[in-house]
């Protein structure tokens, strides 16, 4: 790790202050969970580091029933996991934040870095490769060892999104607030999250002085069912190789309305409208939540070593569905 | 053998307390005054020429006080390890010179006032390199046009009259007439395993400390199974006397066979040398995935022939080793054909160069590897034949000691042949063996003043051998426990011991401190008979006193014996044991483990896990369960999820606890352990080393049942969800793609 200025400030306009033009300038701190890995690892080397932890607004956490739950960008996935109202009413998003490593890094992750983290891709993690998403010309992944990269999505750089959280909350309909110092912007959490061909520098429409500051996410309307379900190698302490986050609003025996988002296949949360047509109006099956499994991959196009995701992913949906419908 | 007092017991490890409360010093937490840290510039590429080294920049980093690079080093040094374990030796530079062979080869060696000031001068050390191709699979790097790991290699020619390139060791052995055997087999199998390269994992990485006083004498700290073998290392590869170095080996957060030295000792060493400063080197856990020394790989083909009734009338192997830019491999190709009556057997081992690191030891040296191929083809001729695994090994398993019977207490134990499985379950069993190695070793056993007994040993604790020892010496003494001290020596303060590997400490160390035990209760025994007036096979040995037989009245407690002792002519009561080595016998594990297979995800989960262990005798059964269950562990992780893995380019690129997986406590089943008693001849109360065994038979039986539970055999490990999904899809047997 080379040497850099850490500043803490108390407040979100003083955070902004000392954030860059560039990421290469400023990089924000929370849990440290994936930066000071990133730092230690030399993937990065930020001239300074603005710990958000003395910015008490951003621990809010709190729930009503007309403006849904709030999530400040510094709630702990152990809060989240932990948190009765989210057990209850948010099952999908309890499982995902349980599902994230360990205990001891559950305590330190927040919810901000959740989403903001970079990807796992090993060209990307290996300090000796200088891959595209780091500024090089090559994607190595491409014509490389490509197993745990994307199926959806794809190009120019084949990287999966880490996160269990943002498939859960964009399937609640989740909504994102971030602040810079041109002022705050809100926007659906699904269009937080950009594609390598839009994008490659970073996965989100982050600037690099703006910060993600609270998380939305709507009550959700009676009859509403959630489940995550993610597939890994290890039991715990691993990413998904692929994961699958169904929510649905049961009306009748038929589901009047279904969000199925991906995680692990694709360089961004993958929401699935094709699987979530597959269900809309039809009371939920094995069968029909099989289809809406064959729908998401309808459209996959598997690298050399990665099509085995295929089959794993029309499980991972089926199952979130199944259980997320109560039937499993 | 009569009961016995401490043997057998679960008594706490002797490094217990200061394990659980922080308190055991490791490497790491030595600092010493003026001590400065040493980081590696390593190899970007798999193999490269290296055109020009300039370490202008990284000089100028502040705090930087020397970097080292090959051109700097005396001719006179080179990189000379040898593992007593496999007899095998390598030569190389210290440093890489004209080439770089792997990913992560050592180039140069800063120096420096902090470690950050070390890191980030090695980050400036500007080399020039020539990317070359590179091979890490050693059935790419046979074939002609694969590139040369080392230039002067010659091709060999191979049984079949094809040539075979980067070789550097060959092995060929039979035994009867494998093509006759072959001829009169109803059934001839032949099956090609591979299995990759993996790493030991354990928990502390690689670590040294070293000094260098006024008058050139050396001191090296560091986490290693064996200091004295730390000692001849620094010896031989630095030319220094064996008698101005002093080897300290510091706890040891597991080595499993890859902490022989080499890897950090002598350069923490070098350092001191260069600078007359100590110097502390640690690795972190990505320099101990790329440059330590993980097990080999292996490439093997297995032929055996069955008679219809499965009678094994011959077996024969052809198997490549990947070696990395090490050696030492060959011997292990055998275990394949040790347990069983086989008429005829052959086989043709290679060992082959690739660009990757140098191979080590990992727990029972290769014996895993080849087995999850012989095992695992006599569960697919099993079922082929229709006939139950367990009765296809009763009809060909040899019948020595303990053999039949820790299979049947498996098989008793899981119910084997009523044993139930339901959709996408399996069953596996597989068996493993071990003989203990035999070193020399010695021992001092001294009484105190208030009767307990001291126990000097050079032994290096990696699995509580130290409490072994502590509990045969008690035992011998008829004392607790809790009455005998271990006095852990240096090279300079104890008597010769051996490295703690091939299972050898608890038999060798253990024969020497049962003998010195043994001398000083005869002194014991001299002395109480002088002093109570009675012939030395009047006297008893029992609870901290010597007593006369028929008259328990007149007695003496080991305190008035050892105060009595003081005040004699013949002075303290010490006694010395030294062992040169006998044979030990084998002891056979017998592992069996149900699975659950998802057809849809290919992903595999471990039910149960049931082995036994001929252990000999029990000197402590929490530690010998433990060192079952640790084994048969590592085994089922090698066959599920652990691989080193290179790309095209030959770079490692899962060189982190992220992408290299090992399981977690949710990836294990409750085990069940048998322990199984039949002595070894000659070890101390009949024991025998079981560090190794417990590793040799999970890897095959957690292949088979994946078999059995899917009807596709793994020809490969690790049998990933990816390898299986894609065999469950295609309808092939399990392998890459």
């Amino acid at each position: 790790m080379r040497s850099f200025e850490y500043a803490k400030p108390s407040s979100v306009k003083s955070v902004l202050s000392l954030l860059g033009r560039s990421f290469e300038q400023a990089k924000v701190l929370a849990g440290g969970v994936d930066l000071l890995g990133e730092m230690k690892e030399g993937i990065i080397s930020p001239k300074r580091v603005v710990n958000l932890k003395g910015v008490k607004d951003l621990y809010r956490l709190d729930f009503s029933e007309k403006d849904g739950l709030t999530l400040g960008a510094l709630v702990t996935l152990t809060q989240i996991e932990s948190h009765p109202t989210i057990i209850a009413r948010y099952r999908a998003l309890a499982e995902g934040a349980h599902s994230v490593a360990t205990p001891q890094i559950r305590n330190m992750s927040t919810i901000g870095g959740n989403l903001c983290q970079r990807p796992r891709c090993w060209y990307y993690r290996h300090h000796d490769i200088n891959c595209l998403k780091k500024g090089g010309r090559l994607c190595f992944a491409y014509n490389g060892e490509n197993k745990y990269h994307a199926i959806l999505g794809g190009g120019p750089c084949y990287i999966v999104h880490p996160s269990d959280c943002a498939p859960p909350l964009i399937a609640f309909d989740s909504s994102v607030t971030l602040a810079s110092p041109r002022g705050e912007r809100s926007l659906s959490l699904e269009d937080f999250f950009v594609l390598p061909s839009q994008r490659m520098d970073h996965e989100t429409v982050l600037e690099p002085d703006e910060i993600v500051t609270f998380i939305k996410v709507p009550a959700p309307p009676k009859g509403t069912g959630s489940a995550y379900v993610k597939i890994r190698e290890k039991q715990s302490f691993d990413f998904a190789l692929v994961g699958c986050a169904a929510v649905v609003r049961m009306e009748g025996g038929v589901c009047r309305q279904a969000r199925i988002v991906l995680a692990g296949v694709a360089p961004i949360p993958w929401r699935s409208r094709e699987a979530e047509e597959v269900l809309e109006g039809k009371a939920i099956t094995e069968e029909i939540a099989e289809k809406a499994g064959q729908a998401a991959v309808a459209k996959a196009e598997p690298l050399a070593q990665n099509a085995y995701k295929i089959p794993m992913t029309v499980a991972a949906v089926k199952r979130a569905i199944l259980r997320a419908a109560g039937q499993t | 053998m009569g009961s016995f007092k401490v043997l057998g017991s679960r008594v706490p490890r002797t490094d217990a307390y200061d394990k659980v409360t922080g308190r055991a010093l490791y490497t790491a937490d030595l600092v010493l005054p003026g001590m400065i840290y040493g980081a590696f510039v390593r190899s970007p590429y798999a193999h490269a020429r290296i055109k020009k080294i300039d370490v202008s920049e990284a000089m100028k980093v502040p705090g930087v006080v020397t970097i080292i690079t090959q051109e700097n080093l005396s001719r006179d040094y080179a990189l000379v390890i040898e593992e007593e374990v496999h007899a095998a030796q390598q030569v190389r530079g210290l440093l890489a010179g004209e080439k770089v062979r792997y990913h992560g080869e050592k180039v140069a060696l800063v120096g420096a006032e902090t470690l950050e000031a070390a890191k980030e001068a090695a980050a400036l050390v500007k080399v020039d390199y020539e990317p070359l191709p590179a091979v890490t699979d050693p059935r790419e790097a046979v074939k002609e046009g694969a590139p040369l790991v080392w230039d002067d290699s010659q091709p060999v020619t191979a049984p079949d009259g094809s040539l075979l390139y980067n070789v550097v060791a060959e092995d060929h052995r039979s035994e009867g007439d494998v093509d006759q055997g072959f001829a009169e087999s109803d059934l001839v199998y032949e099956n090609e395993y591979y299995v990759h390269r993996v790493h030991q994992t354990y928990i502390e990485p690689q670590a040294a400390v070293a000094a260098v006083d006024e008058r050139g004498r050396v001191t090296v700290w560091s986490s290693t199974q064996g200091h004295f073998v730390v000692r001849s290392n620094v010896a031989r590869s630095l030319g220094i006397p064996l008698s101005r170095i002093r080897s300290i080996g510091m706890t040891v957060g597991g080595g499993f066979g890859a902490k022989f030295g080499g890897v950090v000792d002598l350069y923490a060493v070098l350092l001191a040398l260069f600078t007359k400063r100590p110097a502390k080197i640690v690795y972190t856990r990505e320099e101990d995935l790329l440059d330590a020394r993980p097990a080999p790989g292996l490439y093997i083909r297995i032929k055996t022939g069955v008679k219809k009734d499965g009678t094994i009338l011959a077996r024969s192997a052809f198997a490549l080793w990947n070696v990395g830019v090490g050696g030492g491999a060959l011997w292990a190709t055998g275990a394949f054909t040790r347990l069983y009556n086989i008429p005829h057997t052959k086989w043709d081992a290679y060992e082959i160069a690739t660009n990757t690191p140098p191979m080590g030891a990992y727990r029972a040296p290769g014996y895993p590897q080849v087995l999850f191929a012989g095992e695992t083809q006599l569960n697919q001729i099993a079922a082929d034949l229709g006939m139950d695994p367990v009765e296809l090994r009763r009809k060909n398993l040899k019948a020595e000691p303990g053999f039949f019977e820790t299979l049947e207490k498996v098989v008793e134990k899981v119910g084997w042949f009523q044993r139930e499985k339901g959709e996408w379950e399996g069953w596996g069993i597989a068996l493993g063996h071990w003989r203990n190695a035999s070193s020399p070793a010695g021992c001092i056993v001294s009484l105190d003043e208030d009767g307990t007994a001291k126990v000097y040993t050079g032994l290096m604790d990696l699995t509580g051998t130290e409490t072994a020892v502590a509990e045969i010496v008690a035992e011998t003494l008829q004392i607790p426990y809790e009455d005998v001290t271990i006095v852990r020596g240096d090279t300079d303060s104890a008597p010769f011991s051996p490295p703690s590997g091939g299972s050898t400490v608890t038999f060798s160390v253990g024969n020497a401190a049962w003998r010195a035990a043994q001398d000083l209760r005869q002194q014991m025994i001299q002395l109480a008979a002088g002093q109570l007036n009675a012939l030395p096979d009047e006297l008893v040995v029992a609870d901290r006193k010597i007593a006369v037989k028929n008259d328990p009245e007149r007695s003496l407690s080991f305190a008035e014996i050892a105060q009595t002792a003081l005040r004699s002519p013949s002075g303290p009561l010490i006694g010395k044991g030294s062992f040169g080595g006998d044979p030990s016998d084998t002891n056979i594990f017998v592992q069996a483990v149900k699975v659950k297979v998802d057809p849809e995800t290919g992903k595999t989960r471990l039910l149960r896990c049931v082995q036994a262990l001929d252990v000999g005798r029990v000197i402590n059964r929490t530690q010998c369960e433990g060192q079952a269950e640790g084994g048969a562990l590592q085994s089922a992780s090698w066959a599920l999820m652990e691989e080193m893995q290179y790309d095209e380019q030959g770079r490692m690129i899962n060189p982190n606890l992220a992408d290299y997986r090992i399981p977690t406590a949710f990836d294990v089943p409750d085990m069940e352990t048998i322990l199984t008693e039949f002595p070894s001849r000659h070890g101390p109360y009949g024991a025998k080393g079981i560090g190794e065994p417990p590793i040799t038979a999970a890897l095959a039986a957690v292949a088979s049942a994946i078999g059995d539970a899917t009807g596709y055999w793994a020809l490969e490990a690790p049998v990933t969800p990816e390898r299986l999904a894609l065999a469950l899809a295609t309808r092939q047997p399990v392998r890459a793609r």
